[in-house]
């Protein structure tokens, strides 16, 4: 797993290459902390990811709740298209089709990120 | 984290022993199923922990031989020297895959998949190609094929709910949720609420549980093979919530507090404390921070998705058209203009009373004698639109007669009566099944062989004879055949072999024959692709009683068996007998009813109470529906009574007062009160209380039961 931290004034960025699984998720953990801890603004470009599983998936609702108790703002950059991430936000049922009620779960980060690029953000 | 694929290898250390010793023993017991229900589950965790676990090669070579396994247990072919020589080989490969892959020979697995795949293919291709390959030596022949697209959908909740050291043990739970994919399409909520920020959480952890909803033709053992290498450290628990075994007279599903109720998140005290508050459940739980909005999501996720499955379902089985004769129509709109009519009188005393004028008694009694007269003409005419006769239903019976016969090489001719009778349409789709099952039945074990038939005197045909009658507010559906008759004794010993019975239980012929309903029982040693599954005459029963209707079973030996079916006319509304039992009332189907009179002491033989009521010289039992219902109000001095018939037997009715006579417009029972046996449905009464429709086939059979 491979991850980049680009800082500038206004947000955070973190660059995820590889497989986010339960072998990498202490380093992913520690990289979210440090980003929330730069900006008040962490993007997470996914594009790179080949490989997911839910100690991923957790760590990512993990990470928008300590955004919000700390007020800031973590979300996935729509831009990147990941459909590795997507098949596993939907198997796992952390996202659903629109016309399934219940989809604005309590953690919006992965239901957000399935919407916008559902609705056609750029998949380049 | 600790070396996740030791876990796997020592695993499969166990499992290949197990496999071996359990092959041996086929050997010798080819058909205990298991023996073969024990291989399968083992090779399956081999498999699914292979995958889990990084053991592709392993995973991907075991499918094949699961699959194998698969179909034994399924008797699509049977046990053979060969076919234990084949898993034995198999066994020995992925040993070899998972502990010496160094030495491993790289032809071996695929030449043992070759032996397996001239067993399944023959099973997986068209007709055609499966009789080219009857052919081939090794393949034995197929004994029972049953067609996926007949099996009836179910739909499971399944709740999984990881320990926090799942991860650790090397488990996945994606892999877990791609294999239910497998069998339908899943709706899966993820319960994020545990998950605690990243200052605190351990992110080898599993702090998420699952509410999945699933509809298949796959059974809940289906699910289980799925999550059974997990089961040692997680929660699982497959509820059905929806069967089209049952029918569905609504689309209608529970109530969220009643979902969240069965999901166990809140307890009965709290549903109805909040259902109190007159305002959305779901709302008021989360304001008073009851449960979550995961668990709310999934509630009504659950709401929606069976409410759709039962609309589809519905569709497909009423999305047709009737033929109405335009006399029907023209009675209907005649009876809408007298309406109108009434309507306008009714207008113009209003508008005089506001004049001041005033109106006699005598005036509103006739127009509301009138209304009631029209009520009651229209409810009767609209009811005639939905009545259609038998005859398309019994018509369709010819084919499946032929066709039948011919695939087991028996002569049986069908005979109808009674086609023009004319049942409700929702009654005579619902019917179609269940007649499907017992004529399907009647063919494959009623009858005797064309020798067999001549040896007993016979003719060499047999015949089944569909007779459809009017009995008063019910049709008689009566099925006869003359074949064999049922065996009272085959019967009884397996009834004790599945445990129905106790070795001791003296029952009458009849008695025994009423066993054939039991879930599961069939008498015949092995299934066939026609019947014999044990599950056909269990399903005839429920959907039957669904229509709120009686199925009796009649055999003599030699002479043949007669199932009837008692079937009320409508489903939706009826002439009831509106009665009360302390404060509530309840309605009594008018059908039943024989007589009703006042309670008076002398009825009770040798003026004091017990078992029965002596009605002028009848000894009848009866039901104080006081005592059934514990009301515990004052009783009043003067009591009333009803007597009630329900096919040969009668029951006295002791109720508090009879109120009269009452168009009931029936409404199903919600499900929290279908626990309540005594009691088929609800119905609105004019003040807007509920009334319970009182089911006397089961208030009669409490009673012969309690006798």
């Amino acid at each position: 797993m491979d991850i980049e931290l680009q800082k500038n004034t206004k947000e955070t960025r973190l660059v995820c290459k590889g497989n986010a699984t339960a072998e990498a998720a202490s380093q992913i953990r520690d990289v979210l902390l440090e980003a929330l801890q730069l900006t008040p603004t962490v993007l997470i470009d996914v594009a790179g990811l080949e490989k997911v599983d839910i100690t991923f998936l957790q760590l990512l609702v993990s990470a928008e709740r300590t955004a919000k108790e700390s007020e800031k703002s973590i979300q996935i950059d729509p831009s990147a298209y990941c459909e590795v991430l997507i098949k596993s936000a939907v198997r796992g049922g952390f996202c659903r089709e629109a016309e399934h009620l219940g989809s604005s779960s309590t953690n919006t980060i992965l239901a957000d990120y399935y919407t916008q690029v559902m609705q056609g953000g750029d998949r380049g | 984290m600790a070396d996740q694929s030791e876990y796997y290898r020592e695993e499969a250390r166990e499992l290949l022993e197990l496999i071996e010793q359990k092959l041996i023993d086929l050997e010798n017991q080819p058909e205990d199923t298991e023996l073969l229900n024990a291989i399968f589950r083992a090779f399956h965790t081999i498999k699914g922990s292979g995958s889990m676990f990084g053991y592709d090669e392993v995973a991907e070579f075991t499918h094949e031989i699961e699959t194998l396994f698969d179909y034994l247990r399924e008797k699509r072919i049977s046990s053979n020297k060969q076919i234990i020589d084949i898993a034995l080989s198999a066994r020995d490969h992925i040993s070899d895959l998972i502990f010496s892959p160094e030495t491993l020979d790289p032809t071996a697995g695929e030449s043992i998949l070759k032996s397996v795949r001239s067993y399944l293919e023959p099973l997986q291709s068209s007709p055609e190609s499966s009789q080219a390959a009857e052919q081939q030596p090794a393949p034995p022949p197929v004994k029972e094929s049953v067609p996926e697209s007949d099996a009836l959908e179910t739909t499971f909740r399944i709740t999984f709910s990881p320990q926090r050291e799942f991860f650790l043990r090397g488990a996945k739970v994606l892999p877990l949720l791609q294999e239910l994919e497998a069998l339908g399409t899943p709706l899966i909520f993820a319960h994020t609420g545990e998950v605690p920020p990243l200052e605190q959480i351990d992110p080898e952890l599993c702090y998420t549980n699952w509410t999945i909803l699933l509809t298949t033709t796959k059974t809940r053992n289906a699910i289980q093979d799925i999550f059974i290498f997990v089961e040692d450290y997680s929660d699982l628990h497959i509820n059905v919530i929806d069967d089209a075994a049952q029918l569905d007279i609504t689309s209608e599903y529970k109530r969220i507090g009643e979902i969240l109720y069965e999901q166990g998140y809140v307890d009965q005290e709290t549903v109805e404390s909040i259902m109190k508050q007159k305002e959305r459940f779901g709302e008021v739980a989360m304001k008073q921070g009851i449960v979550s909005k995961d668990a709310i999501d999934s509630a009504l996720g659950e709401q929606q998705y069976v409410r759709e499955v039962r609309r589809r379902r519905q569709q497909q089985q009423s999305g047709t058209t009737i033929r109405v004769k335009s006399e029907k129509l023209d009675n209907l709109v005649n009876l809408v203009g007298e309406i109108v009519t009434l309507q306008a009188r009714l207008a113009q005393y209003t508008e005089s009373a506001h004049d001041g004028d005033t109106v006699s008694v005598a005036e509103l009694e006739n127009v509301s004698e009138n209304m009631d007269r029209l009520t009651t003409e229209l409810r009767e005419n609209t009811m005639d639109i939905r009545m259609i006769p038998l005859a398309e239903t019994f018509n369709s019976f010819h084919r499946l007669v032929r066709d039948l016969s011919a695939e087991l090489g028996k002569e049986v001719e069908l005979v109808t009566s009674g086609a023009e009778t004319e049942l409700d349409k929702n009654i005579i789709d619902a019917l179609n099944d269940p007649l499907v099952h017992i004529i399907r039945n009647s063919i494959d074990h009623g009858f005797e062989s064309s020798e067999e038939r001549q040896k007993a005197g016979k003719p060499v045909s047999g015949t089944v004879s569909i007779n459809a009658e009017h009995s008063g507010a019910n049709v008689l559906i009566k099925i006869q055949d003359d074949g064999r008759g049922l065996s009272s004794e085959k019967i009884r010993k397996k009834a004790i072999q599945r445990g129905i019975i106790g070795q001791d239980s003296k029952l009458s012929d009849k008695d025994l024959y009423s066993l054939i309903f039991s879930p599961g029982f069939s008498t015949t040693e092995t299934a066939t692709s026609v019947s014999g599954r044990g599950v056909g005459m269990d399903v005839v029963k429920r959907n039957i009683e669904q229509l709120r209707g009686k199925v009796r079973i009649d055999s003599q030996p030699n002479l043949g068996t007669t199932v009837t079916l008692t079937i009320p006319l409508t489903l939706s509304i009826i002439d009831g007998l509106l009665v009360s039992i302390g404060p509530e009332r309840y309605v009594i189907n008018l059908s039943a009813v024989e007589e009703c009179f006042e309670l008076t002491p002398d009825l009770f033989p040798e003026g004091q109470r017990n078992e029965y009521l002596s009605i002028r010289g009848e000894i009848v039992p009866y039901i104080d529906l006081r005592e059934l219902f514990a009301v515990k109000t004052a009783v009043p001095q003067f009591r009333e009574i009803t007597v009630v018939k329900a096919g040969e037997s009668k029951v006295a009715l002791i109720v508090d007062s009879i109120i009269g006579q009452h168009q009931t417009v029936i409404k199903p029972l919600n499900a929290a009160l279908n626990f309540i046996q005594e009691v088929s449905g609800s119905t609105i009464l004019g003040d807007g209380t509920i009334a319970f429709i009182l089911d006397i086939n089961k208030l009669t059979e409490k009673i012969s039961t309690a006798v």
